[in-house]
């Protein structure tokens, strides 16, 4: 057995505990003292920012993103004005105990610095009112296109900046492809037009081939810019009653297996489309059906909304509020959320009254669109991407000399810059000759800033997909 | 001194008691094992309560603590089982080894002994007890005693658990109860007269723990496990209620404007603290609710100053020390949590 180490300590039991006491309240005494001192100089700080969350890159992507400041404490309530956001962005702000969520309106500009600040910030016992300062850059999206050449043809991801170039993928007769959460859908064909479609991993380099339920042109690949949900359009003849082109819109949740479903029309039956596109920052489709009806489906649901009855679809407008869609009468912006129609006539480009090509209308009524100008003489023409604010249009792209076409063109998720795809030159003939969708060998992509028409850089190739 | 007692006696109580103890362990153990499925039952239907009339309060009060007690209860249980291979499994003397000999390196490593002992504040007054026993100085078992409810790798995970990294509340803890511990130990060192900190029932209340030795390893682990369980259990269970009943008995706008106060805030968690006496092992899913109300130091206050001072501790404790050290320890423990809950506010 142990004993018990307690043995009192030489000098006296009187002086040893004279000197504990001595100690004892010395120790009370300086504790004291800094607890005065650390209450005195925490009552002058005012509260401070422990941290903050933004998805930097959700934030360039859409509207009603949330940056949320988490203070040291709880704080009073912060109102709007008490919040400014530089370079200036739209933003509703909220608080409650120790958080002020600051709500962007539009999305952000890509990699850009900003900087928020909230001024009088104060704790609800009262001190010290703080301002507090938060910077953050914003991300910026990639961008997807194909390079077709000799012998392969290449699926490129490449930045908005600098002359980066990744390829993804390479392989021979690449028609389209779109990425889809990590893979590459690839659609090729063969000479008759009879299309294969594959997933492409372009870590691995694995591509798998996707068992399609019809034989025919596989075409229109589209992606849901959240999930992981692919579309396309299968075309075949239907010897029906009256023979016809079936265009079957179809769908496939790569990340839950390789189930190709059709999208089923109001009636029940698999829909045909003549137009099709999801809703960006949405899994939703908005198809032209071969009837001639605009619909918006669900594609959680299944729930199918008529918005109205068009005979040409163009596009789904970038910000995701509304499709373009033509009839005999002209181009009309269609509302996502209740159809309501707005009848697009672009304004005039140095007085000029240009024609209408094709347009992204976003929610608050611009455009971007293509334009024709006739010349004086009533002989000439030239094709230019134009930016019209509802007042007046202003060129952003036109192509040397006018020698060139413009073919399409993609606005960025965010509205600042479009992607226009170019032929230099229409007088030279130097189609690659696909079978499906047949580009100039020197179709260009230009990427230019939609604010100050500035072209950022240009890459070889098409078919440019943010993400 | 000896505390061997008279293994005929023993033997024949033992012998007469057994089955009758086995019973009751099995059947504390079915009860046991039947409250965590209530428990968990009366979870799942929590959201539900509306339908059957409960009060808007009594819902709210029910959902608050049976969140804190689900939470909370898998890492009882796992500390309960660390626990039990701690203390039955380890050689006696295996704390002893290669200690240094200058009283202040030797407390700084004595300090550390609780990251190997996963056992809350509770299960370290007996510990602490036996390292005086051992031979250890009445300071140097107050330093471990402080030390380990704090660093133990269950309060530190459910900690990290709870705060992750957030605002230095896990790194003020751990570095603040160290702080604490060896502050306090090297204080009482300087105490002329150490057996006059310990009451006289001591040595004699040690003896009843000479039994267990006794006992096989499997019927230790069992008594070990009955009696960490009934002394955690109801500190969880009644800890989560209170917690619960504050949260809403309380007005927000009063803890809010409480919790803001760079003073009060502190105050209100060492008093809180101090009132529901919840275990180290569990405090951090506790205070979890309040930490976007109170501010980050007045939450480390908490999880410094409660594993040592708590009403449930100065019961416990007052076994082992006389009522003047246990007030001016909890004097000095207040003083030092407040101090380290202060800094942290002004740097976090």
């Amino acid at each position: 057995m142990s004993h018990i180490s307690i043995s009192d300590r030489p000098g006296g039991p009187r002086s040893g505990m004279r000197s504990f006491r001595f100690v004892f309240a010395g120790t009370v005494g300086v504790l004291v003292v800094l607890c005065g001192l650390f209450l005195a100089l925490g009552s002058l700080q005012g509260p401070k920012l422990s941290s903050a969350q933004l998805d930097t890159d959700a934030v360039i992507a859409s509207s009603d993103q949330t940056l949320r400041l988490f203070f040291n404490q709880s704080i009073s309530t912060v109102g709007s004005g008490a919040v400014s956001v530089e370079p200036a962005a739209g933003v509703s702000v909220t608080s409650e105990a120790d958080v002020v969520a600051v709500k962007f309106a539009e999305p952000l500009g890509y990699n850009t610095e900003y900087t928020v600040t909230v001024r009088d910030v104060v704790s609800p016992s009262g001190g010290s009112a703080a301002t507090i300062t938060h910077t953050f850059t914003t991300g910026e999206p990639g961008l997807y296109y194909l390079d077709r050449g000799v012998p392969a043809d290449a699926i490129v991801r490449t930045g908005l900046g600098g002359s980066e170039r990744v390829v993804l993928f390479e392989g021979e007769g690449i028609q389209e492809f779109v990425p889809v959460g990590e893979v590459l859908a690839v659609a090729t064909a063969a000479a008759d037009r009879t299309g294969t479609l594959h997933l492409v991993n372009p870590q691995s380099g694995v591509a798998e081939q996707l068992l399609l339920p019809e034989v025919g042109e596989v075409a229109d690949l589209d992606s849901s810019s959240t999930g992981s949900l692919l579309g396309f359009t299968i075309s075949s003849d239907d010897p029906g009653p009256i023979p016809t082109i079936s265009h079957t819109l179809y769908t496939i949740d790569v990340d839950r297996g390789r189930d190709v479903v059709a999208v089923l029309d109001i009636d029940g039956e698999p829909m045909r489309v003549s137009g099709w596109q999801f809703i960006p920052g949405s899994s939703n489709i908005v198809a032209l059906t071969t009837e001639s009806t605009i619909v918006r489906v669900d594609s959680t649901t299944g729930a199918v909304v008529p918005l109205g009855q068009y005979f040409e679809f163009d596009r789904v407008s970038a910000d995701g509020s509304h499709v373009v869609a033509g009839d005999p009468r002209g181009s009309a912006a269609v509302s996502l959320v209740d159809g309501a129609e707005r009848r697009l006539s672009p304004s005039p480009i140095d007085g000029q009254q240009p024609f209408l090509g094709q347009t992204d209308a976003n929610s608050e009524g611009a455009l971007v669109a293509k334009m024709v100008l006739v010349g004086e003489s009533g002989k000439t023409f030239s094709s230019v991407l134009a930016y019209d604010d509802g007042d007046v249009s202003r060129i952003l792209y036109q192509t040397v000399g006018n020698k060139g076409a413009i073919l399409d063109f993609t606005v960025s998720p965010n509205g600042q810059l479009v992607a226009i795809e170019v032929q230099p030159n229409v007088s030279v003939l130097d189609s690659d000759e696909y079978v499906m969708t047949a580009r100039p060998q020197s179709v260009t992509t230009y990427l230019v800033d939609i604010a100050t028409g500035a072209v950022s850089r240009s890459v070889e190739g098409f078919g440019a997909v943010w993400r | 001194m000896s505390l061997t007692v008279p293994a005929s006696v023993d033997d024949h109580h033992r012998h007469d008691l057994r089955p009758r103890r086995s019973r009751r362990r099995w059947l504390w153990l079915a009860i046991g094992t039947l409250g965590v499925v209530g428990l968990l039952s009366l979870r799942a239907f929590t959201g539900e309560l509306g339908i059957l009339g409960v009060p808007g309060l009594g819902q709210d009060l029910l959902t608050l603590a049976t969140s804190v007690i689900i939470e909370s209860l898998p890492f009882v249980v796992l500390g309960i089982v660390l626990s039990i291979v701690v203390q039955t499994w380890l050689p006696d003397n295996f704390l002893m080894r290669y200690l240094p000999h200058r009283p202040v390196f030797r407390r700084a490593a004595i300090s550390l002994f609780g990251i190997a002992l996963p056992v809350c504040e509770c299960g370290n007054v007996p510990l602490a007890r036996g390292l005086i026993l051992k031979g250890f100085s009445v300071p140097e078992a107050m330093t471990f005693l402080l030390a380990a409810p704090i660093i133990n790798p269950i309060t530190i995970l459910t900690t990290y658990q709870a705060f992750g990294f957030d605002d230095g509340i896990l790194v003020g803890r751990i570095l603040g109860g160290l702080a604490i511990a060896n502050i306090v130990g090297w204080l009482f060192s300087v105490h002329s007269q150490p057996q006059a900190m310990l009451t006289e029932r001591f040595a004699a209340q040690c003896s009843a723990t000479a039994d267990h030795h006794r006992q096989s390893r499997s019927e230790k682990s069992l008594d070990i496990f009955m009696r960490e369980s009934s002394v955690l259990m109801p500190a969880v269970f009644i800890g989560s209620l209170i917690a619960g009943a504050i949260q809403v008995a309380v007005p927000r706008d009063v803890l809010v404007s409480l919790g803001s106060n760079p003073l009060w805030s502190i105050l209100a968690m060492m008093l809180l603290a101090f009132v529901i006496s919840v275990c180290s092992s569990v405090d951090a899913f506790f205070i979890l609710p309040f930490a976007s109300t109170f501010m980050p130091g007045s939450i480390v206050t908490f999880l410094v100053f409660g594993p040592i001072i708590d009403i449930k501790m100065l019961a416990i404790m007052r076994t082992t020390f006389t009522a003047k050290v246990l007030v001016q320890l909890s004097l000095i423990v207040a003083l030092m949590s407040a101090f380290i809950g202060l800094v942290i506010n002004y740097v976090a």
